[in-house]
């Protein structure tokens, strides 16, 4: 009878090793669903933002450091856009964290050269954050993820790599896809609200001309507005992209005055319904943007 | 404080060396245009009254970064107008301790409630509340010694923190102006023992829904404030033994968020303070009577924020003893000359309600705050005011605007 619950238990004990996941936590939905896509069902995905969140102000909960305290990796957007999450690390008082800057090896756009400070508004010194909105970054975020994963969990290192090679192929096999359906908007002129879609703007050949925001993070003023309604009038201006955590008043007046149409674009997976992971998110962008042409 | 700012470009010129050891360096300003009806303790009228006060109440650097994965250091120096002097300078070793422990050791606002942790610049209100003013000090429960603070193993957010401290709460200056006051000289003046004091707060955290948050924590104190032997608390008196005060707390809080940049907001505290006392005034053959005074303070307040720069609320603040506005004071609301002993004030009060409503041009960067106080006074018994003639005070009105400037880098916003 003895033996017999030993070998229960170490049968029990070998059960719970082998489903014991890598616990990851993300800074962004888009890192987790990256995420998702490498660590498979070995790993359990977390994210802090939501997909309607504003990355650039998020609040630092205690229940995001008890998280990241049973995780195994964190994985941040970096270059300036989620500084909050060093306080939930920190937080966290987890010292076997492997915490990844994703924006490792990525090619930043809009890097500011010259004396910086805040007079030009929440200007990030390393470039524009929204690295991920270009597919092709998307690879680099994989790997940098690979790269955690495979240290925190060196025994599936097959499988992880068989998953990154999986996901590199969707992404190389959409952006053709994308890439055809984009040639429509070749010779599209957009307004944004805040500077997020240089990257895909450059992914998919569409021109951002200007910004609601008058400087990064600067609420909208009435003399900055009316530059820009005379920007979009003698520039033909049509397509308005508004992020969902911004004020629709402004965009809306300006698009009552210029005739142009205000899309709800989502720079995240899941800041709308259709955008349910990395792929969705380019497939629901690229059909908003299409819808104009 | 001449050796604070020496301290601080020191560490900020090393910063400005090494890349890998540069620090975040950040500087914030308080200013203050306000006006109101103020009387001195004798009930005669203030310079400041009636007319437009200006004060440039608060210049803080801070110095923080980390200094390797594991321990970072945060340096506050403040300047309220009479030099500068060192409000925080502590290291903490964050992760890699067993047990989901933290540690920290230096100077710093203790975690007493919820509140006394934040720096005022950072309250949506205007000034610290007075039941803090009265019972913790003028910039709060401050204090040298070492925390430990540990999550608790449950299936939410709990925490443990403990504290072991010199006990510069009760010291005299730790409550302004002592030397005006002869209640106070009865009982604290120049703590007289180098023991320890202990205090500790457990508080849990909690999602309600998926909007809200509530945290809630209970805190408690215990020490010596004058041991056997000093004037009006030894056996050379009254045969007594040690004086020893224990304060307890309990603190809430509760924010709702409809989205990024709207929430609602409310929090409060309740402080109880239990002292042993000497009075010299009784009959006594032996001089005194030896007793406990029970005092209690709190406050509430509601913080609506809205349109990402816009917030309104309302501020309900009590305290034992009599606040009392100087002629000399640099601030209104800092410096009262009637309050020294106030934390031994178990008849007296005064009640304020504070209306705020503010704007921010940039998150922190540039803050506006409209406010308007007013608060008024219980004298039920004069013989424990520093102006016992006192019989009673008329309610006092302040309204002003504040001007919050912030240098550096983003701060997160945390619960």
């Amino acid at each position: 009878m003895k033996k017999l619950l030993i070998v229960i238990g170490v049968l029990f004990g070998l059960t719970g090793l082998a489903m014991a996941k890598v616990a990851i936590v993300a800074s962004s939905t888009d890192l987790a669903s990256i995420a998702k896509e490498i660590g498979g069902d070995l790993a359990e995905v977390n994210s802090i933002a939501q997909g309607r969140s504003n990355l650039h102000y998020v609040e630092v909960l205690p229940s995001y450091m008890l998280k990241v305290s049973k995780a195994d990796i964190y994985l941040k957007v970096g270059l300036g856009l989620d500084m909050w999450a060093d306080a939930v690390i920190d937080g966290s008082r987890n010292g076997k964290l492997i915490v990844v800057d994703c924006s490792t090896g990525i090619e930043t756009l809009e890097r500011p050269s010259g004396r910086i400070d805040a007079s030009m508004g929440d200007i990030h010194p390393q470039g524009n954050p929204h690295y991920w909105l270009d597919p092709a970054n998307g690879v680099e975020i994989a790997r940098n993820i690979l790269t955690a994963i495979t240290k925190a969990d060196p025994e599936n290192l097959t499988i992880y790599q068989v998953n990154f090679e999986a996901f590199c192929l969707k992404v190389e096999n959409n952006l053709v896809k994308w890439r055809k359906e984009a040639e429509s908007l070749k010779g599209l002129s957009v307004v944004s609200y805040h500077n997020t879609w240089p990257y895909l703007a450059k992914a998919f050949g569409f021109e951002v001309v200007g910004f609601i925001e008058p400087k990064p993070g600067i609420e909208p003023t009435a003399s900055h507005t009316s530059q820009l309604i005379d920007l979009m009038k003698s520039k033909e201006v049509r397509v308005i992209l508004r992020e969902p955590y911004f004020s629709p008043r402004a965009p809306e007046s300006i698009a009552k005055a210029t005739g142009a149409t205000v899309l709800v674009a989502p720079p995240s997976v899941g800041a709308v319904a259709s955008a349910t992971d990395y792929i969705a998110l380019f497939d629901t962008l690229l059909s908003l943007l299409k819808a104009t042409r | 404080m001449r050796t604070a700012f020496c301290l601080l470009l020191i560490l900020s010129m090393v910063g400005a060396a090494s890349a890998v050891t540069q620090p975040d360096i950040s500087a914030i300003g308080d200013f203050r245009a306000f006006s109101g009806n103020y009387v001195d303790a004798d009930g005669v009228k203030t310079a400041r009254n009636g007319t437009l006060n200006m004060r440039f109440n608060e210049l803080e650097l801070a110095i923080n970064g980390n200094l390797n994965p594991y321990t970072r250091a945060d340096i506050f120096i403040a300047n309220h107008g009479d030099g500068f002097e060192i409000e925080e300078a502590f290291g903490s070793i964050l992760r890699g301790l067993p047990l989901n422990m933290q540690v920290k050791a230096g100077r710093y606002l203790v975690d007493f409630g919820k509140l006394n942790v934040s720096h005022p610049h950072a309250y949506p209100f205007v000034d610290r509340p007075l039941a803090h003013r009265i019972m913790f000090g003028f910039d709060g429960f401050i204090d040298e010694g070492v925390n430990i603070n540990f999550l608790l193993p449950t299936g939410f957010y709990g925490k443990l923190s403990l504290n072991a401290l010199r006990g510069k709460i009760f010291e005299a200056d730790a409550h302004g102006h002592a030397e005006e006051s002869a209640v106070e000289e009865d009982h604290v003046e120049g703590r007289n023992t180098e023991d320890p004091i202990f205090s500790g707060r457990l508080s849990l955290f909690v999602p309600i829904g998926e909007k809200g948050n509530l945290e809630l924590g209970a805190s408690g104190l215990y020490g010596l404030y004058a041991a056997a032997g000093a004037e009006g608390s030894g056996s050379d008196l009254a045969g007594f033994d040690d004086m020893s005060a224990t304060m307890f707390g309990l603190d809430l809080k509760y924010k709702y968020r409809w989205s990024d940049y709207t929430s609602l907001t409310l929090q409060g505290e309740l402080i109880g303070s239990r002292r042993d006392h000497f009075a010299e005034d009784t009959t006594l053959t032996l001089g005194g009577e030896f007793g406990q005074v029970n005092t209690i303070g709190g406050f509430g307040f509601v913080d609506l924020r809205f349109l990402k720069r816009y917030s309104i609320g309302l501020m309900v603040d009590y305290a034992p003893g009599i606040f009392d506005g100087g002629e000399e004071d640099y601030n209104p609301v800092e410096e009262p000359n009637n309050t020294s002993a106030a934390i031994f004030d178990d008849q007296n009060s005064s009640l304020a309600i504070t209306l705020f409503s503010g704007f921010s041009l940039m998150e922190e960067t540039t803050i506006f705050r409209l406010f308007g106080r007013m608060t008024t006074y219980d004298i039920k018994d004069r013989s424990q005011l520093v102006n016992t003639a006192m019989t009673s005070k008329d309610d006092e009105i302040t309204v002003g605007l504040q001007m919050i400037w912030s240098l550096g880098p983003h701060k997160p916003h945390e619960f």
